[in-house]
C-alpha cells in the first residue's frame, strides 16, 4: 500500500475562504491532483454528506473530515493548517489545523484505524505542537507517518520489493547479521551515545539490540545514501564525501548516489539489492525513490549530511538491525517504471518517450487552437504564401509586417476573413502567427524533453537543439524522437565521466551543454538529417495519399487503440502518434488527430447514454457516474468511462472498442479534419466538416452504447463466474 | 466503581461521528463516565478525541464505568447502538 501522506498533500498556511466547505473542496482537489481519488467533486460531496451529520471540529483547535467514497483509490491524509482558523463545529473554537480523511469505499477496517491512530496522536500536547511548528512539508509527513503506520507494514515491507528488489528482504536479512559482527558492537555503541539527542523522528527504541540474527562474517554491510541539494552543484557532493568518509570510519560499504544537478549516476540494482539502510540526506526529493522501497531509512537535510555524517552512519546501523524503524514506502513493482528499474532499455526509453510527449502537447494544445482561432477570424487565406516583395511570404507575416491596428489590412485580401473586414484578418494574422510560432517548438521540445528525461537538466539543451535541426532538415516528428533520444543518451553519457572535483561544477552548466549539443546536434545535422528526412517524407506521403480502404482501416485501428484503456499506454500511443505528426500543413495529420479525438470521447458518451436509456442495468453510483460522463466525454476525457469498465471490463471494454472503431473509421474515411488536441465538442472551430463530425461520433456512440446494453442485459442473468473472467480483450 | 461492558454497535466501529455523539450526550449528562477496553486505559466519554483512541470496532468489548448508574446506562446504550445508521 502506498504512503498515506506526501508532501503534495500537505499545505501550510493555507487560506482557502472562509468556510468549512472551501477547505474540504480544496483538500478534495489536492487529493484528486496527486491521483488518488477520480473525481474531486464528488469526493467534496461525500465528506459534505458526512460532515452535515454531524460536524468533525475537536477539542483543540483541529478538524477531521472524513468519509469513505467510492471516488477514493487508496487510503489517504491530506493536511491543511488554516490561516485564519475556520469554524468546524467544535465548541472549544475554530480549527486551524485539519486533517482530511478519504478512504477507498471498501476500506473499513483502513478507515477505523486510521482515524485511531490518528486520534492517538493528536491528543499529545507534543505532537499538535509540532504540526504547528512545522516549516516544511516534509516535516509534516515525517510527523504523521511516524505517528500513523501504515495498517500492515510486513506485508508492505514484503511485497513492495517485486523483481530485482525480491531479494532486498534477504540480502538485508544476511547483512544485517553480517553487521552483527564487524561493525555492530562499535555501532551499537556509538549510536548509544547518541541517542541523546537522535532526532524525535527515529524511532521510538532503535537502540535496543535487535542485531542477534545470526552472524555471517567477513562482509560490510552496505549502507546507501543519497544526497540533494538545490543547486546541485556544492552540497550534494560535501556531503556525499562526508558520508563516504564516515562509512570508511565505521567499517560498512557506504555507496553515496549525488543527485545533482549533472544528473544522477544512478546506484548500481545489484548494490541497493545488497543493501541494508539508506540515508537521506537531501534538501529537496529523491529522485525514483521506489528503487529503496523496503528499506530502512533515515531523512535529514543535506547539512547535517554534511556536519553530522558520522550520527547518520550510526544511525542508520542501528535501523538496519531494528524491525520498527522507518523504511522507504512506495511499491517498487508498481507501474510503468519497474521494468526501468529491472534495467529495461525498452522500458526507459518508453517513459522518455512519454515525458517528451507530455511536455509537448501544451505546446500543441497552445498552437493548434491559436492557428484554428487565426482561421476563424482570418479565414484560412491567411496562411496562403505569394505575398510581399519577393512572392514567398505568408499573408500573415505580410498583414503583420505591413500593417497594424491603426493602418488595416484591405479586407479583400482575404475573402473568407470573418465579416470579411480588415479588423478581422488582421486579428486572425496575428492569432495564426502566434499559434505557428508556438507549434514551431512542437518538435524541439519533444526532443529537448525525451532528453531531459534520460539525462535530467543537462539533456534539455541538447535535445531542444537536437530536436531544432530535425526541424531544419525536415526530419519532423521522427526527427524530434530520433535527436531527442540519442541528445539524452549522449548528455547522460558525458555525465558519467569521472572529472576533478574542481570541474564538477563546471559540468552541467558549460561542459555537458557543450559537448552533447556539438556531438548528437552534429550528428543530426550531418549524418543522420537526410534519411531522417526521407523516412518522414514517405511516411507524411503514404498518409497523405492514404484513401478509401486503408485510411479507414487505420481510423478504426487507431479508434480501437484509443478506447482499449482510456488513458492507459495503449490509448496513450494512439493520442500520441496523433499528436507529435500534427502539422496544419499536412491535412493527412489533421484526419488523424480527428479520428483520434472523436474514437476518445465514445466511451463516456456510450456509457452516458446506455445509463440513461436502461438505469436498471446499472447500480446507483454508475448512474451518477452516467451523468457526469456526458460532459466527459464531450470533452474528450476518455476517463470517465473507466469506473465502468473497471467494474465490468469483459462486457465494457469490447464494446466500447467496437464503438471507437466505428468513429475512427468514419471520421477518416469522411476526411474530418482538426487542428487542435484536445477539447471535444469546445474546439469545434478548429474542425472541418463539422457534420461528419457529429455523424462520425454519433455513430460510434450509438453502435458502443447498443453494444454495452446488451452485454449487460443478456449477461446480468449469467452467473458471477464470468464476471471475474480475466480480460484478455 | 460500577461498570457495564457492552458491545460497539455502530458498523464502522467508534470513530469520529459515533465518538462525537457520545461526549456530547456525556458532557450533557455532567457526571464522570468513562469508557474502555478491557485491559485498556479508561478515557473520559465527554471528549470524542479520546474515545477514538480506543480504536474500538463493530462488535469489539467496551466497559462503561461512572459512579452515576443512569448516566452510565445511558452512554452505554449510545455504544450499543448503531449511530452510524441514517
Amino acid at each position: 500500500m502506498a504512503e498515506l501522506i506526501t508532501t503534495e498533500l500537505v499545505d501550510l498556511d493555507a487560506a482557502y475562504g472562509a468556510t468549512k466547505d472551501d477547505v474540504i473542496t480544496a483538500l478534495a482537489a489536492r487529493i484528486a491532483e496527486a491521483g488518488r481519488s477520480t473525481d474531486a467533486g464528488r469526493l467534496a460531496a461525500d465528506v459534505f454528506a458526512r460532515e452535515a451529520k454531524s460536524s468533525t471540529g475537536m477539542p483543540g483547535r483541529f478538524a477531521i473530515p472524513h468519509c469513505r467514497s467510492e471516488y477514493v483509490l487508496e487510503p489517504t491524509l491530506a493536511f491543511a493548517r488554516l490561516s485564519p482558523e475556520i469554524d468546524f463545529g467544535a465548541k472549544d473554537g475554530p480549527a486551524d489545523l485539519v486533517f482530511m480523511i478519504a478512504a477507498p469505499a471498501s476500506g473499513d477496517q483502513v478507515h477505523m484505524k486510521l482515524l485511531t491512530q490518528l486520534a492517538r496522536a493528536l491528543v499529545r500536547k507534543e505532537f499538535t505542537a509540532a504540526l504547528r511548528a512545522a516549516q516544511t512539508e516534509q516535516e509534516i509527513v515525517d510527523l504523521v507517518r511516524d505517528a500513523v503506520q501504515p495498517p500492515a507494514p510486513k506485508e508492505a515491507a514484503a511485497a513492495a520489493p517485486a523483481g530485482s528488489a525480491a531479494t532486498t528482504g534477504d540480502a538485508a536479512a544476511t547483512t544485517t547479521g553480517a553487521a552483527a559482527t564487524t561493525s555492530g558492537a562499535a555501532a551499537e555503541a556509538g549510536f548509544a551515545g547518541e541517542s541523546g539527542h537522535a532526532s524525535p523522528l527515529s524511532p521510538s527504541n532503535p537502540a535496543s539490540g535487535t542485531a542477534t540474527a545470526s552472524a555471517r562474517a567477513g562482509e560490510p554491510m552496505t549502507i546507501l545514501a543519497v544526497t540533494a541539494c538545490p543547486t546541485g552543484i556544492a552540497h550534494t557532493f560535501m556531503a556525499a564525501e562526508a558520508l563516504e568518509n564516515a562509512g570508511k570510519k565505521a567499517g560498512v560499504h557506504l555507496v553515496v548516489e549525488p543527485q545533482g544537478s549533472v544528473g544522477a549516476d544512478k546506484l548500481d540494482p545489484a548494490v541497493i539489492a545488497k543493501a541494508s539502510a539508506i540515508i537521506f540526506a537531501t534538501d529537496v526529493g529523491v529522485r525514483d525513490k521506489d528503487r529503496f522501497a523496503g528499506l530502512p531509512e533515515i531523512s535529514t537535510s543535506v547539512k547535517n549530511g554534511i556536519h553530522e555524517a558520522d550520527q547518520l552512519v550510526a544511525r542508520a546501523i542501528a535501523a538496519a538491525g531494528d524491525p520498527q524503524a522507518r523504511r522507504v514506502s512506495g511499491t517498487a513493482a508498481s507501474g510503468d517504471g519497474a521494468p526501468a528499474r529491472a534495467g529495461g532499455w525498452g522500458a526507459k526509453l518508453k517513459n522518455a518517450v512519454l515525458t517528451g510527449v507530455s511536455y509537448m502537447i501544451p505546446f500543441v494544445a497552445a498552437g493548434g487552437l491559436l492557428i484554428a482561432l487565426g482561421f476563424l477570424l482570418g479565414g484560412y487565406e491567411v496562411a496562403k504564401s505569394g505575398f510581399g516583395k519577393d512572392g514567398a511570404t505568408s499573408l500573415a507575416d505580410f498583414v503583420l509586417g505591413t500593417h497594424s491596428l491603426t493602418n488595416l489590412p484591405d479586407g479583400s485580401l482575404s475573402p473568407h476573413a470573418l465579416l470579411g473586414s480588415g479588423f478581422t484578418l488582421y486579428l486572425g494574422a496575428a492569432l495564426f502567427k502566434l499559434g505557428a510560432l508556438a507549434f514551431g517548438f512542437l518538435v524541439p521540445a519533444l526532443a529537448g524533453y525525451i532528453a531531459y528525461a534520460i539525462a535530467d537538466r543537462p539533456g534539455i539543451a541538447p535535445g531542444f537543439t537536437a530536436g531544432a535541426v530535425a526541424g531544419f532538415t525536415g526530419g519532423g516528428f521522427l526527427g524530434g524522437l530520433v535527436g531527442g533520444i540519442l541528445a539524452g543518451f549522449v548528455a547522460a553519457w558525458i555525465a558519467r565521466w569521472k572529472v576533478p572535483a574542481f570541474a564538477r561544477g563546471l559540468m552541467p552548466v558549460v561542459v555537458i551543454p557543450l559537448l552533447a549539443t556539438l556531438i548528437s546536434g552534429g550528428l543530426m545535422l550531418v549524418v543522420l538529417g537526410r534519411p531522417l528526412a526521407w523516412v518522414t517524407t514517405s511516411l507524411q506521403d503514404a498518409l497523405n495519399g492514404m484513401s478509401g480502404t486503408s485510411a479507414i482501416a487505420l481510423g478504426a485501428i487507431l479508434g480501437l487503440m484509443m478506447c482499449f484503456d482510456m488513458g492507459g499506454p495503449v490509448n496513450k500511443a494512439a493520442y500520441a502518434f496523433a499528436t507529435a505528426g500534427l502539422n496544419v500543413d499536412q491535412p493527412a495529420t489533421l484526419k488523424i488527430m480527428a479520428a483520434v479525438m472523436l474514437a476518445g470521447m465514445v466511451p463516456p458518451l456510450a456509457l452516458a447514454l446506455s445509463t440513461a436509456v436502461r438505469p436498471r442495468l446499472y447500480n446507483a453510483a454508475e448512474r451518477e457516474n452516467g451523468k457526469a460522463a456526458w460532459l466527459l466525454g464531450a470533452s474528450f476525457i476518455s476517463e470517465g468511462a473507466i469506473p465502468f469498465a473497471a467494474a465490468d471490463p469483459v462486457r465494457v471494454i469490447p464494446s466500447i472498442m467496437a464503438g471507437g472503431a466505428v468513429t475512427g473509421a468514419i471520421s477518416m474515411a469522411s476526411g474530418v479534419q482538426l487542428s487542435a488536441p484536445h477539447g471535444g465538442v469546445f474546439v469545434l472551430f478548429a474542425v472541418s466538416g463539422i457534420l461528419m463530425f457529429f455523424v462520425a461520433l454519433l455513430a460510434g456512440v450509438l453502435v458502443a452504447a447498443a453494444a454495452v446494453t446488451v452485454a449487460k442485459s443478456t449477461g446480468a442473468r449469467r452467473t458471477a463466474v464470468e464476471d471475474d473472467a480475466p480480460v484478455t480483450v | 466503581m460500577p461498570s457495564i461492558t457492552v458491545k460497539v454497535g455502530s458498523s464502522v466501529g467508534l470513530h469520529a461521528r459515533p465518538a462525537t455523539i457520545i461526549s456530547e450526550k456525556a458532557e450533557e449528562l455532567d457526571a464522570d463516565v468513562t469508557l474502555a477496553v478491557p485491559g485498556g486505559d479508561p478515557v473520559d466519554a465527554d471528549s470524542s478525541l479520546m474515545i477514538m483512541t480506543l480504536g474500538a470496532s463493530c462488535g469489539d468489548d467496551v466497559v462503561v464505568s461512572s459512579d452515576d448508574e443512569a448516566a452510565m446506562r445511558t452512554i452505554a446504550a449510545l455504544v450499543e447502538q448503531d449511530l452510524d445508521a441514517e
